[in-house]
């Protein structure tokens, strides 16, 4: 079976008057059908840039993609116009942004934000175009969906809020919704709550999803398949309980190092040394050879090319034999 | 909230204090009414004796007293030159006024939106490029000087096309009204439509970079829609809020433009009577044109918290 997306060798790069920033520099990944694929990484790796590329919706101007594809249901997205792409954003892919305190419009209703997607894609108005807007409240659990029609993002909590962001995204039905650290902004108690509700949205309706974190205990709960990007790359990507178990980059280790254990002694929390590089100023070799414990002579030479560590699993390190 | 609005009322108030006490010993300074109003010849008697009727003899601060506590009653008293009550007169020149403030600021609006909306979505562009330097020359090219330009180029036939007439104000219908209308109105829009324009691009710029603008586009609305639905509804309150500003801080402005147009409105009625030193029409006009304004500023300072969202969540 041919994967929902698939992106390959994905290079997005930012041209700024001070030079080119590689924000995303050969990047491949798939993704199939209802399946969760989880993008780690820290701030400003990339991963968000991925994300923009997928929709095409870049920083203008100065963000392009200058190389690879984005195969989505098996065309490359990279090909499509952007008259094309408006009918596939929203409908097919959407995505679901950190903060919904910032990503809805203040100046108008919840019933006009979540129709929107209705009156575009599927040309609904009046009665109907209620009713699905009530239909796609009710799919996040809002509680009395016909009350909240008329209610302005500021008079909702934000967790009632990052739900409504839900019901924008999922209600078109799209077949791959992309979840930008959707919450990150929420309290610990309704993160959890609404994690969960993504999960039984996904079963129910067998959606596929990009979860883009930097939190491994979301990876946990949510996804089935994991990559870890850095500077740019993906370093390491496998299923996410092989990663957890069998991890082999020193980054993935590092970060993994980096997770408060309860068993452990709770004087000292660790963390990775360094400095992830600047992405307009690459060094030659391995990205993460500067800040690599296991660093040798040909890291700092050479970027490894992807190889297989075992089954399903890739990984970029000189480390890994071939 | 309620405080707020207290300590603005206050505020004012004492600012009319101060315009009140400005405008009446600055007149005083230009000299002697009665040197304008009597013959070269009249002799130092009859200068006492008008003296005494218009009230010039007291000493200033009395003066003061007596025109601060008339005009808190509302009398205005009379105009020196015409005889006629103050309030009379402005009743007359007021509509002119009013008219030419709002046909400017029509005008400015109509040219400052569009091009500042397009001058943020096209950031760096060459429309913006042009945009930016329009408001440049907006700001800096000075009205009276591009009032004469247009009368030369659009009202003269010797230099240009007579397609408007140069002055006054129309008489014979709506359409005449409009065609004496144009020029002057703009000639103000043109100085006015630069401060808009700016507002309205750098407003729209922090607009267009929010997340809800993303993520209407994120959805798949069409690009005029994410610019004027989702953009420029949430741009549009400071450049409200300015352009109700500059509205009544305008009304006081229309001097020059009145008097390249020989449009018969209350700026050129103040510097009529500045050179007639008619007193108690210019403190008069000058005291209503600074309350208009002050009490502008003020309605927007309180509507602002009313009208934006935010504002009310802090509070």
């Amino acid at each position: 079976m041919s994967a929902l997306l698939d992106v390959q060798n994905l290079k997005t790069y930012y041209f700024a008057r001070r030079g080119v920033v590689k924000a995303v520099d050969g990047v491949s990944f798939s993704i199939d059908q209802g399946e969760t694929l989880g993008l780690v990484g820290e701030s400003g790796c990339g991963k968000t840039m991925t994300c923009h590329s997928i929709l095409k919706l870049l920083p203008k101007p100065g963000g392009r993609i200058v190389e690879g594809q984005v195969l989505f249901e098996g065309e490359d997205l990279v090909l499509k116009t952007e008259r094309q792409m408006r009918r596939i954003r929203g409908a097919k892919i959407s995505m679901i942004l950190q903060d919904s305190m910032t990503s809805l419009n203040p100046a108008y209703t919840i019933e006009n934000q979540v129709g929107e997607v209705f009156a575009i894609h599927q040309k609904l108005k009046g009665r109907a175009l209620k009713e699905k807007v009530i239909e796609a409240l009710k799919l996040v659990k809002i509680p009395a969906a016909e009350t909240r029609l008329r209610a302005f993002p500021h008079q909702m909590s934000g967790g009632m809020r990052q739900r409504v962001a839900g019901a924008i995204a999922l209600g078109a039905k799209p077949s791959l919704i992309i979840a930008d650290e959707p919450t990150t902004a929420l309290d610990v108690t309704i993160q959890a709550q609404y994690l969960n509700l993504l999960k039984e949205i996904q079963a129910e309706t067998g959606v596929a999803m990009m979860f883009v974190t930097h939190d491994l205990g979301v990876v946990a709960r949510m996804c089935d398949k994991v990559a870890v990007m850095y500077a740019g790359r993906i370093v390491e990507k496998a299923e996410m309980k092989d990663l957890f178990r069998h991890p082999r980059h020193p980054y993935t280790i590092g970060l993994l190092a980096c997770l408060p254990k309860m068993d452990a002694e709770l004087d000292k929390l660790v963390s990775i040394p360094g400095q992830p590089p600047d992405l307009g100023a690459l060094p030659d070799g391995c990205h993460f050879a500067p800040r690599c414990p296991e660093c040798m002579e040909i890291c700092k030479q050479k970027y490894p090319e992807e190889r297989l560590a075992r089954d399903e699993h890739y990984v970029s390190c000189w480390l890994v034999e071939k | 909230m309620r405080r707020f609005i207290l300590s603005r009322i206050l505020q004012a108030i004492l600012v009319m204090l101060a315009v009140s006490v400005i405008v009446f010993f600055l007149g005083r300074l230009s000299g002697d009414p009665t040197d304008i109003l009597l013959p070269h010849d009249a002799s130092e008697e009859s200068h006492e004796r008008l003296r005494d009727h218009l009230g010039l003899d007291e000493p200033l601060h009395v003066q003061y007293w007596i025109f601060l506590t008339d005009t808190l009653q509302g009398d205005f008293g009379e105009s020196v030159k015409s005889q006629r009550p103050v309030m009379e007169l402005v009743k007359e020149k007021w509509p002119a006024t009013l008219e030419l403030t709002g046909a400017a600021i029509f005008i400015s609006l109509l040219i400052a939106l569009p091009v500042g909306v397009y001058s943020a979505v096209r950031r760096g562009g060459f429309f913006d490029f042009l945009a930016r330097l329009l408001a440049v020359f907006g700001q800096s090219i000075p009205s009276f000087w591009l009032g004469i330009m247009l009368i030369y180029i659009f009202a003269v036939p010797q230099f240009g096309w007579a397609i408007f007439p140069t002055h006054g104000r129309g008489e014979d219908g709506l359409w005449d009204h409009i065609h004496h209308l144009i020029l002057p109105a703009f000639t103000m829009g043109w100085y006015l439509s630069a401060g808009i324009m700016r507002l309205t691009r750098s407003s729209m710029l922090e607009v267009l970079d929010s997340d809800y603008v993303k993520l209407a586009r994120i959805k798949g609305v069409p690009e005029y829609k994410v610019i004027w639905k989702h953009g420029f509804k949430n741009a549009a309150l400071p450049v409200l809020t300015y352009s109700v500003m500059i509205f009544a801080l305008v009304l006081g402005g229309t001097v020059i433009t009145e008097m390249v147009f020989a449009w018969p409105g209350m700026g050129r009625m103040v510097v009529d009577a500045v050179y007639a030193r008619d007193f108690p029409v210019v403190q008069t006009t000058v005291l209503l044109l600074s309350a208009v304004f002050v009490f502008a500023n003020l309605l927007v300072d309180i509507l602002y918290s009313y009208l934006n969202p935010k504002i009310r969540i802090a509070r």
